[in-house]
């Protein structure tokens, strides 16, 4: 028998393991345990395993359950065998009811979510629901609670109608500062009952810093005459984009022709690479356009117009790109259920999945074994 | 003596080869003696640690990609990869681990590279105990840090 491999060489093949593998390594002795644990080795590993395209999903079987699942879809559109949706386990808050998932970066999912005693307490009090917010790594399980954010704790006192009027979650990763944070904007007013872009509303922008762990209230804020996340700016709409390095808002062009009015529902989608706007003017069509070029206007591409035949009833939500010419698409109202759509061959397939859950809400993610506790380790060295 | 533009790779046990210097030089650590030192250039190059074996496989290796890099139309990707699956496949267990550990030592990245991806299919979604034998690994936790260990990571079974 060969000597040991060196460490290094250990340290080089485990790059490449598919990340459940990494966590089998890390049963397999004391020393693999302490180096695939490390976070210089988790983040190395992370970015050499970058995926172009996404095939985990994981989705809130029903509003205000606690129920998740993941699906991991088969790469290869041949594979016939049909994935099965495992139960997401996490064990320190069993008690949450989850409400929706906001979003999704590099392994970590934020979710919005509430336990059911508080819930019932605030609806009783007819306080403003605001929901805690929780980032989930649901590859490796681990959960934390994010901290309410100190600057909406006076809006108990302002109730609108119980909605959580917090309306605007994202979630990132600033590669500047080597940070993940969690931006939430909300107005005074709540745009949702009054949409109008002459209603001026006072937008407050928090940023929540998973390297610090605390919330930051920013002094910037969206211009008033722009009324995110979509903004009609004379004759063009625009879109609204906080950069989380600059922690600033930079405008986009909306394709050509978007009007947003009261006849219009528009949606920003997060196709991985590409940034993608879903335009339904409620009558006929649902029409996908997506950014080809991060940054340029003048790049949105019409990829998808699809009649809003029965097959739709009244939802559409693209959630991924399986491969290049393959999107996943939610579709349905009371009844969700995922399909795929071709876009070489303009063709849609059914995806059949054992023991297929009621469908909430669903976000794609990639597996990594980024934590999500903070504050974060900031004394990575260079890999 | 080589003539010029070769090089003599002597290895651990004596053995001699002469190699062409775009073939040698696809080992980083080789092109850094050459660069820096003439004489070696010049006379023989000793291989620490490498025995004939395992550096006829690698002088095998970098021919075939020396030859690539040097005219894509010669050899093309398909006929690369077809010779790289056909070079890992036929290594035994022994090999394998020898080859890793001189392309580490000597820098050839490429065969680094795809060595390690041999193994890593190797072990791929396989059990902590079958990778302890793959290895030769001892499992050396204790029965506390065991049940640790299986309690953080219950999600990669």
């Amino acid at each position: 028998m060969s000597d040991f491999l060196p460490q290094e060489i250990i340290r080089k093949i485990c790059f490449s393991l598919p990340t459940e593998t990494v966590g089998k390594c890390r049963c397999v002795c004391l020393s693999w345990n302490i180096m695939l644990s490390d976070p210089n080795f988790i983040e190395a590993h992370s970015k050499i395993n970058y995926p172009h395209y996404l095939n985990n999903v994981i989705l809130i079987s029903s509003a205000n359950t606690s129920h998740l699942f993941s699906i991991t879809l088969p790469a290869d559109a041949g594979v016939l065998a049909a994935p099965v949706a495992k139960t997401i386990n996490l064990v320190q808050f069993r008690q949450v009811l989850w409400e929706n998932i906001v979003g999704s970066c590099r392994g970590l999912i934020l979710m919005l979510g509430e336990e059911q005693q508080r819930l019932d307490c605030k609806k009783h009090d007819k306080q403003v629901i605001v929901y805690e917010k929780y980032l989930t790594n649901p590859t490796t399980l681990k959960i934390v609670k994010v901290p309410t954010n100190p600057f909406t704790l006076d809006m108990k006192k302002t109730t609108v109608n119980g909605f959580d009027y917090l309306n605007l979650h994202g979630f990132g990763y600033d590669c500047t500062s080597d940070d993940f944070k969690i931006v939430t904007l909300y107005s005074i007013s709540n745009y949702r009952i009054h949409p109008s872009p002459s209603n001026k509303n006072n937008w407050a922008i928090d940023v929540f810093s998973l390297n610090s762990g605390i919330w930051r209230r920013l002094s910037i804020s969206l211009d008033d005459d722009y009324w995110p996340p979509y903004v009609t700016n004379g004759p063009y709409t625009v879109v609204a984009a906080f950069r989380l390095n600059q922690e600033n808002f930079e405008y986009f062009k909306a394709p050509t022709g978007i009007v947003i009015d009261y006849r219009t529902s528009t949606q920003l989608v997060n196709l991985g690479e590409k940034l993608g706007i879903v335009v339904n003017d409620f009558s006929d069509d649902y029409i996908l356009w997506t950014m080809e070029s991060y940054g340029a206007g003048k790049s949105w591409t019409k990829v998808l117009v699809s009649r809003a035949t029965k097959r739709f009833a009244s939802s559409f939500e693209p959630i991924c790109l399986l491969s290049e010419d393959e999107i996943l698409v939610s579709l349905g109202f009371r009844r969700k259920k995922l399909a795929v759509y071709n876009l070489k061959d303009k063709i849609w397939r059914d995806v059949l999945v054992t023991e297929m859950p009621h469908l909430h809400t669903v976000m794609a993610f990639e597996k990594t074994l980024i934590s999500p506790n903070f504050p974060r380790d900031q004394n990575l060295g260079q890999d | 003596m080589a003539s010029k533009g070769n090089l003599t790779l002597k290895s651990c046990n004596g053995k001699e080869f002469i190699v062409e210097e775009k073939v040698a030089v696809m080992s980083t650590t080789i092109k850094n003696m050459v660069d820096v030192d003439d004489s070696f250039a010049q006379g023989v190059i000793p291989i620490i640690g490498v025995d004939g074996k395992i550096l006829a496989k690698l002088i095998e290796y970098c021919k075939e990609h020396a030859e690539a890099d040097e005219d894509e139309e010669v050899k093309s990707e398909e006929y690369l990869k077809k010779f790289d699956e056909k070079f890992v496949d036929e290594l035994n267990l022994n090999d394998l681990y020898d080859l890793l550990k001189a392309s580490n030592y000597l820098e050839i990245t490429k065969l680094l590279n795809l060595l390690c991806q041999k193994v890593a299919s190797m072990i791929k979604g396989k059990k902590p105990e079958e990778i302890r034998r793959i290895f030769n690994i001892k499992n050396d936790f204790t029965p506390e840090e065991e049940e640790e260990i299986n309690r953080q990571n219950p999600w990669a079974f």
